[in-house]
């Protein structure tokens, strides 16, 4: 190496790690000076909002979970215009953008464009699809100043959340309507990003009774093609939606919400078309359209003691993909009770009931029998937190039991123990079970992958088909080692059982599609067992005061007890994940309001899929000279021209494009 | 990857980075790096805390002390002027701090920070912060019979033996007011304060 790049890494070492250190948190609070306050009266100083920096860590030290918490200022000061870029900054997460309107997102292992070990909601919706399972993150573009904040958990959350939270669960949570008053515009124009624009408007109805609408359109350019061609990967779309809070009472309060959306998420479709011997590749546009509602009661029935119930109604529509249409139709009431029991013990109990109607149009390469179903999942958890010793010792002990149409009763319990010696230091240890159900393509679907000679290879679904399982062991350590300086490393170890394969079945003779032709079937099954362990670590140290320093490293392992046969294939291989990630994050304040954010990440390579290690530089230039106002520039990937983050899979349909270099510049203005 | 191949890679990566450095064809990597060191380097510097909480607390302290009859004996073991503690890191002193200078009942104010038990009597008022190097307990029970006006900002507080505790709701800073124990100290309150503190007595 050369000494030139030595002295550079050296310099910013040094430099990184030998200034002393001044305390005190960094997050976005309001610059006030100490006159300005002392001018103020009793009731104006006791309106005053700390957002207090350590909110997030205080909240982290008493879970006995990995748990990292994606706050408004994070995202503000994230390069991110879309929610999945946001988890690059997880540790434990894997990012990996397919094309510029689809990602592969996942926690702990088995990466996909159907990552379907991944529970996601926002505001307690389930966003997971139960077609193929998975997040089509095309269909969920919000308004990222509406997000109050994104919770992280890695690792099972079966026990609270139910099936499919099986390496980790998100919950994307808006901000109430009381703190959206006022007119919001924002637009960003830029490379990649062609145009962005979002309108938001709320207003204080009657005494405790807000509400805000919002608009969002946007426009994305192609990114590049494998080959170096220009792709068609364009997408655009647009989106508005409502949400009311209204405290009726000090016990009472209401939630309604809302969103419509349409968009076109354009791409390089390789489908499995049986017509010759070769799959053909041609570019495609995915038509979206969704709507849905949300309604939420929370009630307290003492100063100990709440109930929340909630309804949901979500549809989504994907017009022109590999399947004609498909249309998901998901109806979902929920309960639930807290309430202290003694002084050492609180409870939450609750239930729900969940519909999903769905129906499909079948094309040549896919066919679902029956073409349309009702499903549905009943489901009942409780859960005990138990101070076997008070602020020193903590036991969660839970499960819920669901009965779901695929697989009858699945129980996923889970006991986790906190230890906090001192309030500076905390341990965690966890064991839960989790599950994966069977998704609808898994139950009853047909596609025809391509011809061999004169035989079709077609993988064909089974209605026997078992849940996926997980037992994992978890240990956590976490500690505001100085009041500027956070330390949290999480060590998993999964043993998994029944995962999903892929099985050759004996050949059969077929007459359609014509000519005749004979099938080799491979059949969903779930012959697969293995094991994944690993290491995550974050710290974030608050360097000076206008200067925040975060980090993140993990180390990743997937042994699966099988290699692929002949006749035996894993749906999820080794190598579709990275083995080591870290990354560096840097939020500095400049004088006169400037805000200088440098987001450095490294990713391993992905063997299985061919795709190589990376770096990627994003540096974002702001200006926020009072509440109202910002004005921002940034660059995303600017270390290279354009590189691979995820492959091309046999479940992906697209053959994926190169991530590009980027500039992308934002005006908000607030009223 | 075994994690002797890990490191390979980022020396690999490293190298690569360094050579893109000094290469002519990465002129906009090059000029990406140095600024990026240079405006670390250049505008990081390190300037006074001024974490707003403790602002906060400050001043408001500030304004209950003016809110309070003290007898001029309080200030003859300050030697007549007005004497702050504060048990607590170097952002919470520096908080505290912007109040010397000014004028309170007056006398000038200033602002020590304290580490041991030692004359603490001599104090008029004592912020005892959560990063205090000494039990809150045994500070309490140092000033037991003497005219200092003690404020702290754990649970239960003002409860258990001192006169203003801080508390929050909903990340807005609130105090409780022990009436007894600043009658004790011989302090008296004056009425407005109680409506905004909320009163409480002693566990």
């Amino acid at each position: 190496m050369k000494p030139f790049a030595y002295l550079c890494i050296l310099f910013y070492c040094l430099h990184n790690f030998s200034t002393p250190a001044i305390g005190a948190p960094a997050d976005k609070i309001p610059d006030l000076s100490f006159e300005e306050l002392e001018a103020m009266d009793f009731d104006a100083l006791m309106n005053i909002k700390i957002e207090s920096v350590s909110k997030k860590e205080e909240t982290l030290a008493n879970a006995a979970a990995a748990v990292f918490v994606v706050t408004q200022e994070d995202i503000r000061r994230s390069n991110a215009t879309a929610i999945p870029e946001l988890f690059r900054m997880v540790p434990g997460m894997q990012v990996a953008r397919i094309d510029s309107n689809k990602w592969a997102v996942t926690s702990r292992g088995s990466n996909s464009r159907f990552s379907n070990k991944l529970l996601v909601l926002i505001d307690g919706r389930s966003i997971y699809t139960t077609y193929f399972s998975g997040v089509n993150w095309d269909e969920h573009n919000l308004v990222l100043e509406d997000i109050e904040r994104i919770e992280v958990i890695r690792g099972p959350g079966g026990t609270l959340w139910g099936a499919n939270a099986v390496n980790g669960v998100i919950n994307i949570i808006t901000k109430h309507s009381e703190k959206t008053l006022g007119g919001m515009v924002s637009a960003g124009v830029g490379s990649e990003e062609r145009g962005v624009g979002t309108f938001r408007y709320g207003e204080e109805l009657a005494k405790d009774k807000t509400i805000r609408v919002y608009g969002k359109y946007f426009n994305r350019d192609d990114f590049a093609g494998k080959s170096g061609e220009s792709e068609a990967d364009s997408w655009d779309g647009s989106r508005g939606g409502f949400r009311m809070d209204w405290k009726k009472s000090e016990t009472n309060a209401f939630t309604f919400q809302g969103d419509i959306y349409k968009g076109e998420s354009n791409e390089r479709a390789k489908d499995n078309v049986v017509s010759g011997s070769s799959t053909a590749s041609f570019n495609r546009a995915v038509k979206i359209d969704g709507v849905n509602f949300l309604s939420r009661w929370k009630h307290k029935n003492s100063k100990n003691s709440e109930m929340t119930a909630q309804f949901y109604f979500d549809h989504v529509s994907r017009r022109g993909a590999t399947t004609k249409r498909s249309l998901i139709d998901t109806y979902d009431i929920d309960f639930q009770h807290s309430f202290q029991l003694g002084e050492k013990q609180k409870i939450i109990w609750g239930g729900g009931q969940r519909f999903i109607v769905d129906s499909f149009e079948d094309s040549v390469a896919i066919r679902l029998s029956p073409n349309s179903r009702l499903n549905h999942i009943t489901s009942a958890f409780v859960q005990d937190d138990i101070q076997i010793l008070p602020n020193l010792l903590k036991f969660t002990i839970g499960s819920k039991i669901e009965l779901n149409n695929y697989t009858g009763i699945e129980v996923q319990p889970s006991a986790r123990a906190l230890w906090t010696p001192d309030p500076k230091h905390s341990f965690w240890a966890a064991v839960s079970r989790a599950v994966r159900t069977p998704t609808r393509a898994e139950d009853s679907i047909r596609i025809n992958s391509q011809f061999s000679g004169t035989t079709l290879i077609a993988l064909i679904g089974n209605d026997l088909v078992k849940s996926e399982e997980v037992l994992a062991l978890e240990l956590g350590y976490r500690t505001q080692a100085k009041k500027n300086v956070f330390l949290d490393v999480a060590l998993f170890y999964n043993f998994y059982n029944n995962l999903q394969t892929r099985e050759q079945g004996a050949a059969f003779a077929e007459n359609t599609p014509s000519p005749a032709h004979n099938v080799s079937p491979f059949n969903e099954t779930n012959e697969g067992s293995g094991k994944t362990y690993g290491v995550e670590l974050f710290g974030k140290w608050d360097v000076q005061e206008n200067w925040q320093l975060s980090a993140g490293f993990t180390y990743f392992k997937l042994d699966l007890d099988q290699v692929a046969t002949s006749t035996f294939v894993f749906e999820n291989a080794e190598g579709n994940d990275p083995e080591f990630q870290w990354n560096i994050r840097s939020h500095l304040n400049l004088p006169h309001s400037f805000e200088f954010d440098t987001d450095l990440y490294f990713v391993d390579a992905l063997d299985n899929i061919n795709v190589d290690s990376y770096a990627r530089l994003d540096l974002r230039l702001g200006w926020q000279p009072t509440k109202s106002y910002e004005i921002s520039i940034s660059g995303q990937n600017l270390l290279e021209q354009e590189h691979d983050e995820f492959g091309s899979e046999s479940v992906s349909f697209t053959s994926g494009t190169r991530v590009e270099r980027s500039v992308f510049a934002k005006a908000t203005i607030k009223f | 990857m075994s994690s002797v191949s890990y490191f390979k890679h980022l020396i690999n990566f490293s190298s690569h980075l360094g050579n893109s450095l000094i290469s002519k064809k990465h002129t906009v990597k090059k000029f990406i790096f140095l600024s990026v060191f240079a405006i670390h380097i250049f505008c990081g510097k390190s300037v006074l805390a001024n974490n707003l909480e403790y602002k906060i607390k400050a001043v408001l302290a500030l304004k209950i002390m003016s809110h309070i009859q003290w007898s001029d004996a309080a200030f003859v073991a300050s030697n007549n002027i007005f004497r702050i503690g504060v048990f607590g890191g170097d952002e919470v002193l520096a908080a505290f701090k912007s109040l010397e200078g000014k004028e309170l009942i007056g006398r000038k104010i200033v602002v020590e920070q304290i580490t041991d038990l030692d004359n603490l009597g001599s104090f008029n008022s004592i912020f005892i912060s959560t990063y205090s190097n000494l039990p809150q307990q045994e500070v309490l029970a140092a000033l037991k019979k003497s005219r200092t006006l003690t404020f702290g900002e754990t649970q239960g507080f003002a409860q258990s033996g001192g006169i203003i505790g801080f508390y929050k709701v909903q990340d807005k800073i609130r105090f409780f007011i022990n009436k007894k124990t600043a009658e004790d100290a011989g302090l008296k309150i004056s009425a407005q304060l109680f409506r905004v503190g909320k009163l409480v007595g002693n566990k």
